[in-house]
């Protein structure tokens, strides 16, 4: 384990996971003085029974004064408004938000918004705008992946003024993060598969990269070794209740983890390909991971080596010669890549090249790869990755990852 | 091994700052709490007044000035919390800032607590100084039973600061307590809160802390280093242990240490052996896991499941012992050589008992007579030269 030379770690997210866990919201909310708490999500969650399950856990116990389930893919400024103002006409005093990404970003925006009784969101973006305890919010996760429900940040979109709000502080934490089952049950297998490999990248890459610490590496091996021992059982297996839970637990664990000691070039690239191709991030992810571990290696193979005990098991660990396991640790995770592939029936994708929209079209064309190293350049979470990175450098990652094949080590900078 | 996430809940409301220039972001940190005149509590000794300078300093960049509380005493009373608070009051202070575990951590979290149910609530800052017994971050208030949302930790610190300066007045025998008691307290929340893994997250990081820099600590080029990751571990360790209910070893511990020489962490270190070997009779998984953090990967893989229970015990006892063969007068090598009877035994339970909420009286002489009778040795005869399940 290595000391950094100074480290920050903060959790305050009281977690909660069970198969019942949805029946202790309400001792929860009461433990926060709230009572009135109104239901955040989007339709399909709401579509999918998720909310009525949530509803009868907790009607006994405490009154939902509402539901607002219009919340956008991507979460915006007028939803924001929108629920802010349900907020308000229904006197609600606490918010549960369930749902994945997008739904808990409009959560913590309307919970900036009633709770510094404010009507413009944008007095509060940036990092430590704001200075007081928030209302108190209860996140339900419904898909095991983000780990939005113990992150410090939320991004939400002004569609007017054409920008991406930023908001970072340690009060837009949740109070508590809520894990039941129930809520990933219904979750499809390639679904499944994809949301799992967005955890496990987010325990990968703050293992692996910069601002790393004891207990952010502590967190990040847990969830990885979830996700070894749960994943293909679950995609081949999705009424498995233990292993849907302990995958929404390896996604809390390496949210933590990442919302500690940050991402790097897999995250850089992977917002890059979700944005100018609006592919799904967690398709993107699973791609993109053995190719960060590939460009990062001669910096960090110790460090990728170490993980090939908690995604490989035992047996390889100790079959395997030290100087072999960090190129151990990135053919696991292309096997693992190759194996949800055929489990899904060739849903989950192998490379960029692979990943299709509902109606079966290409969703990353090899024409777009330039425009995407370009906005590479742009995003912040290559700040923690151990090598830097060029247009050339994220174009040619690229172009190895929409054909599957593995980089050319000799084309790779070194410092 | 599978380990069913069903019915488990933690929560650690503590940020830890640690390593070099920790003290520098103290102002952004309280001002991040909402809070811009704090007040420094210390208690007395021969080296409070230049931990108090070296915090001082920390501010001299910002707009604060922080008021200073500089002579607790050891043992604060119950007028000494209502001063602190009266004090914070008059001098119109919005935060504590503990310099020190002990009566600092005890005074400033007892009256935040106390001016939080006055007022808007008191933020408090835990500063450790390398000689912690670990109880600094335990909840001294909650509410109804069995209800999740009940427990208020308001008395557990918003933020653990620990930095090099502050812990380089602290001794070999000092730092080498905490560390124990870290590794000890760290060792039971992993066996205890097993199924837990954001318990055994914060319990793992520092049993492996403890063992690979406690020696460092000690002396040495690089005992910075080594002071600043075992007051880490043991910062960690108490959120483990507070999150897990992991106290017996540091009850039993502490009264050992009020019968005799050694401190209650060299006690913690020669009990830890003894405790794992009474769970590993009833279930050696987690004491078999425990062998991951405690001797790293390599030896954890080469183990199989049968032998890990033993090795993980092994090591953590050797670890003990390389201090003890060092410096037998401050780190016993049995219960017999630190003075110990075994008339006395049913008393000491008996303190251990009153001091925690866990285990009864009957159950600390359970483990204080295995520890006297170095039963690990017995089991080992048992198990004859050749057997590779020996613990010793």
């Amino acid at each position: 384990m290595t000391l950094p030379g100074y480290f920050e770690f903060c959790c305050p997210v009281r977690i909660v996971s069970g198969h019942r866990a949805l029946e202790q919201i309400p001792p929860l909310l009461r433990g926060l003085a709230a009572s009135r708490p109104l239901i955040v999500t989007d339709a399909g969650v709401s579509g999918a029974g998720l909310v009525e399950t949530v509803v009868a856990a907790v009607k006994a116990e405490i009154d939902i004064v509402g539901v607002e389930d219009d919340v956008p893919p991507d979460s915006d400024l007028d939803a924001v408004k929108r629920i802010a103002g349900a907020y308000r006409s229904a006197n609600a005093d606490a918010i549960i938000a369930v749902g994945g990404g997008s739904v808990m970003d409009t959560a913590k925006g309307v919970n900036i918004m009633v709770s510094e009784n404010s009507g413009d969101l944008m007095n509060f973006t940036g990092a430590g705008a704001l200075k007081r305890r928030l209302n108190p919010l209860v996140a339900v996760p419904t898909t095991a992946g983000t780990g939005s429900e113990v992150t410090l940040v939320a991004v939400i979109k002004n569609r007017e003024r054409r920008l991406k709000m930023l908001f970072t502080s340690t009060f837009l934490l949740p109070d508590a993060a809520v894990l039941d089952s129930r809520m990933t049950l219904s979750l499809p297998p390639a679904l499944t598969a994809a949301t799992a490999m967005d955890a496990l990248t987010h325990a990968v890459e703050a293992y692996t990269c910069l601002q790393k610490n004891p207990l952010s590496d502590a967190h990040a091996t847990a969830a990885v070794e979830l996700i070894r021992r749960h994943l293909l059982r679950v995609v081949g297996h999705p009424e498995d209740r233990e292993g849907r839970l302990a995958l929404a637990n390896a996604a809390t664990l390496a949210g933590i983890a990442f919302s500690n000691a940050m991402v790097g070039m897999v995250h850089t690239l992977g917002h890059s390909v979700g944005a100018v191709c609006r592919a799904p991030h967690g398709v993107c992810m699973a791609v993109l991971l053995p190719y960060g571990l590939e460009y990062n290696f001669h910096r960090n193979a110790h460090l990728t080596a170490e993980l090939l005990l908690p995604l490989a098991g035992v047996e390889p660990a100790a079959t395997t010669p030290v100087h072999l396991r960090a190129e151990r640790v990135i053919a696991t995770i292309r096997q693992l890549n190759q194996n949800l592939h055929e489990a899904t029936g060739g849903r989950h994708p192998r490379n960029l090249a692979e990943i299709r929209d509902r109606n079966d079209r290409p969703m990353v064309p090899a024409e777009r790869l330039a425009d995407i190293a370009e906005k590479a350049l742009e995003d912040g979470s290559i700040f923690y990755n151990p090598e830097d990175l060029d247009f050339a450098d994220f174009l040619m990652v690229l172009e190895a990852a929409w054909r599957g094949e593995p980089l050319d080590r000799d084309r790779i900078r070194k410092g | 091994m599978v380990r069913d996430m069903d019915g488990i809940e933690f929560f650690s409301p503590v940020k830890i700052n640690a390593g070099r220039c920790a003290l520098e972001h103290l102002p952004s940190e309280l001002a991040s709490l909402g809070a811009r005149r704090p007040i420094l509590c210390s208690a007395e000794g021969p080296a409070a007044g230049r931990r108090l300078k070296t915090v001082v300093q920390a501010f001299s960049a910002s707009q604060m000035a922080p008021a200073v509380a500089g002579s607790l005493p050891l043992q604060p009373t119950e007028s000494d919390i209502d001063a602190l608070a009266r004090l914070c009051r008059l001098r119109d202070r919005d935060a504590f800032v503990a310099v020190g575990g002990g009566p600092a951590a005890a005074a400033a979290a007892a009256a935040a607590f106390r001016l939080s149910e006055e007022k808007k609530r008191i933020p408090w800052i835990y500063l450790p100084v390398g000689v912690e017994d670990g109880s600094e971050l335990r909840c001294r208030q909650t509410a109804a039973e069995n209800d999740p949302g009940g427990a208020l930790p308001r008395s557990m610190p918003d933020l653990a600061v620990v930095d090099p300066r502050l812990l380089s007045w602290a001794g070999p025998k000092e730092t080498a307590d905490t560390g124990l008691l870290a590794l000890a307290r760290g060792a039971e929340a992993f066996v205890r809160a097993f199924k837990n893994p954001y318990c055994t997250a914060y319990a793992a990081a520092a049993v492996q802390l403890a063992v690979n820099h406690l020696q460092e600590a000690l002396a040495g080029a690089h005992a910075a280093r080594g002071r600043t990751a075992v007051a880490s571990a043991s910062v960690m360790a108490a959120v483990a242990g507070q999150a897990s209910a992991a106290e017996e070893i540091l009850c039993a511990a502490t009264a050992l240490a009020e019968r005799a020489e050694a401190g209650a962490g060299a006690f913690a270190g020669l009990l830890l052996p003894f405790f794992l070997a009474g769970v590993l009779q009833q279930n050696p998984l987690p004491v078999g896991a425990l062998l991951l953090p405690a001797a790293g990967q390599d030896r954890y893989a080469e183990a199989s499941i049968r032998l890990r229970p033993g090795l993980a015990v092994r090591r953590l006892a050797d670890a003990y012992h390389r201090l003890s063969a060092r410096r037998p007068g401050l780190f016993p090598r049995s219960l017999r050589t630190a003075g110990i009877s075994a008339a006395a035994l049913p008393s000491i339970a008996e303190a251990a008992g009153k001091a925690g909420s866990g285990p009864s009286p009957a159950h600390f002489t359970a483990l204080l007579k295995a520890a006297w009778e170095n039963r690990l040795t017995h089991m080992n005869q048992e198990a004859g030269p050749n057997d590779p399940t020996r613990l010793l």
